[in-house]
């Protein structure tokens, strides 16, 4: 039938119909695909979790373990972090990049499910560009990481696990908030997140001041992490180290754990020796009653 | 003895239907300078079963990058599509350009995040050679966790072969690789094995393999990524 549609003969008519094909295949653009359950966080709590310990009985493990740490100082700050992912008692890698570089003024950590925290701080990056494109300022550390707990409040309860800092130099000096897979967030100086942090606390703790060199802070987080990848199984690999300074971030060091540990602690120069005390006991003389 | 309960027994044996089911394999992917090289097993089994003995488990998305997909074969087989049909697109968009490596692998790790409450059981490897001859393997988890590395191996071989792989291309002191630094020529290329070392591994990996893992035998596909296009190449390995 002849109608008025006959003038949209021609690419106009059928680019309409490509795009929505093609945003239908792009389907990110849309909600997360649920599964068709009756209580779809429960199920994914139980079936999909990426947290620790959770995920023995599941079918299917994702990468996730870690040490990292951060902290503030006179001269920006520091970020040390580790690079091992075990898939359950399993090591799937050893030089993960647990350091996301949202843009040149932010860093971000990644601790908990891997998958989770690069997606996330991917999503952050792209939120932090276009407030830059809209207010032509770039985005302050303290609304970027609100930016990431509201995106975590959102899906809480659906066993996503993410333990991140979010630390930059913005307008305000150094700043380092903590965010949680719950929608924490705290403020602070001093972070440790993950299955080593405890180990990294106690060594760091114990030698932070405010008045640290740049050199000192940096050896103080190599020092940390190799404390904790030494006594966690769950941590290894390299330890990435970087600073913030005031125009930005510069990747510091990237070495590996075991080499750190015995140049810090070198091993015993003489070993202990099992034929030395064989060899004291043949010159002795065993008299036989003959 | 106390008289069980027939709903105590019953509870415990009652099997529960689950979206998934691992279909076995094995995949390994080694990337170095001018090279990238996939290689999957073709045994399709379920359960102590094979179901066939010739089921590819690599696809080829562009003319210089490969994907191989060990676990579920039904997910494989979708995601697979998925990909070329949102890369034919991408083709009739652009003006018959195709995307780089980087470009598929971040489009794939967004794919599988976005099955992050219901995943695709599928363990992949995205090998390729990029615009400045650099060959470069990705490897992901279930959900996207996405990595470039010079060798990784995937499927129900991967603790069997990752060893392997590891000792042989390790150097003392290891190296993470970031391709992009090896493309503007700031770091070496971390793997110096030719393509023909490579291939020799990755019989020997399969070798090891199909010894001790039920789960991975009969043939290995292999797909070996240059610019100048992909050649294919297959061996035996234990058929029991």
């Amino acid at each position: 039938m002849i109608d008025s549609t006959i003038l949209d003969i021609g690419s106009t008519k059928w680019s309409k119909e490509c795009n929505e094909i093609v945003t239908s295949l792009h389907n990110e653009n849309e909600n997360f695909l649920l599964p068709n359950v009756p209580e779809p966080a429960e199920y994914c709590r139980t079936h999909f979790s990426a947290e620790k310990g959770k995920d023995y009985d599941q079918d299917i493990k994702f990468m996730k373990g870690t040490t990292t740490l951060a902290f503030k100082f006179q001269g920006g700050v520091i970020v040390s972090v580790d690079s091992r992912a075990t898939q359950g008692p399993y090591i799937a890698s050893q030089n993960v990049k647990k350091i996301i570089e949202i843009n040149k003024m932010l860093l971000g950590t990644m601790a908990g499910g891997a998958a989770d925290c690069q997606y996330w701080e991917r999503d952050l990056g792209m939120q932090c560009r276009l407030y830059e494109l809209r207010n032509k300022e770039k985005i302050s550390v303290a609304a970027a990481s609100k930016l990431l707990a509201n995106r975590m409040s959102q899906y809480r309860g659906y066993g996503l696990s993410m333990g991140t800092m979010v630390t930059g130099w913005d307008k305000t000096g150094p700043q380092l908030y903590y965010v949680d897979n719950d929608a924490t967030r705290l403020k602070g100086d001093l972070f440790c997140v993950g299955s080593g942090a405890t180990y990294a606390y106690g060594v760091l703790d114990s030698g932070y001041r405010y008045d640290l060199t740049v050199d000192e802070a940096i050896d103080l987080g190599k020092r940390a992490i190799v404390h904790a990848t030494h006594r966690d199984a769950y941590s290894g690999g390299i330890n990435n180290v970087y600073h913030v300074g005031p125009n930005g971030w510069t990747k510091i060091s990237s070495l590996d754990t075991t080499d750190l540990f015995y140049k810090y602690y070198p091993p015993l120069k003489e070993p202990y020796v099992l034929d030395k005390e064989l060899t004291d006991l043949e010159s002795t003389d065993i008299q036989n009653d003959a | 003895p106390r008289q069980l309960e027939h709903s105590e027994t019953e509870r415990n044996t009652m099997s529960r239907w689950s979206p998934y089911q691992d279909n076995g394999g094995s995949c390994i992917g080694i990337g170095g300078k001018g090279y990238a090289i996939i290689a999957a097993d073709t045994r399709l089994s379920s359960g102590f079963t094979v179901l066939s003995r010739n089921q590819t488990k690599i696809a080829k998305l562009t003319d210089t990058c490969v994907i191989g997909s060990a676990g579920m074969a039904a997910d494989r087989a979708s995601l697979h599509k998925n990909l070329d049909t949102r890369l034919q697109w991408y083709s009739y968009q652009n003006n018959g350009a195709q995307p780089s490596v980087h470009g598929i692998s971040r489009m794939l790790s967004n794919t599988l995040y976005y099955r992050r409450f219901f995943p695709i059981y599928a363990f992949n490897i995205v090998a390729g050679v990029d615009s400045n001859d650099i060959g470069v393997v990705y490897s992901y988890d279930a959900i996207g966790c996405v990595e470039p590395l010079t060798h990784s191996a995937a499927g129900s071989g991967t603790a069997l072969m990752d060893p392997l792989l590891d000792s042989e291309l390790r150097g003392k002191y290891y190296k993470a690789f970031f391709p992009d630094q090896v493309s503007s020529g700031q770091e070496p290329h971390p793997n110096n094995l030719t393509k023909d070392e490579a291939l020799e591994l990755i019989k020997k990996c399969f070798k090891a393999a199909s010894e001790r893992d039920i789960y991975t035998g009969d043939t290995v596909e292999v797909k070996i990524i240059t610019k100048e296009g992909i050649e294919n190449t297959s061996f035996d390995i234990r058929a029991d």
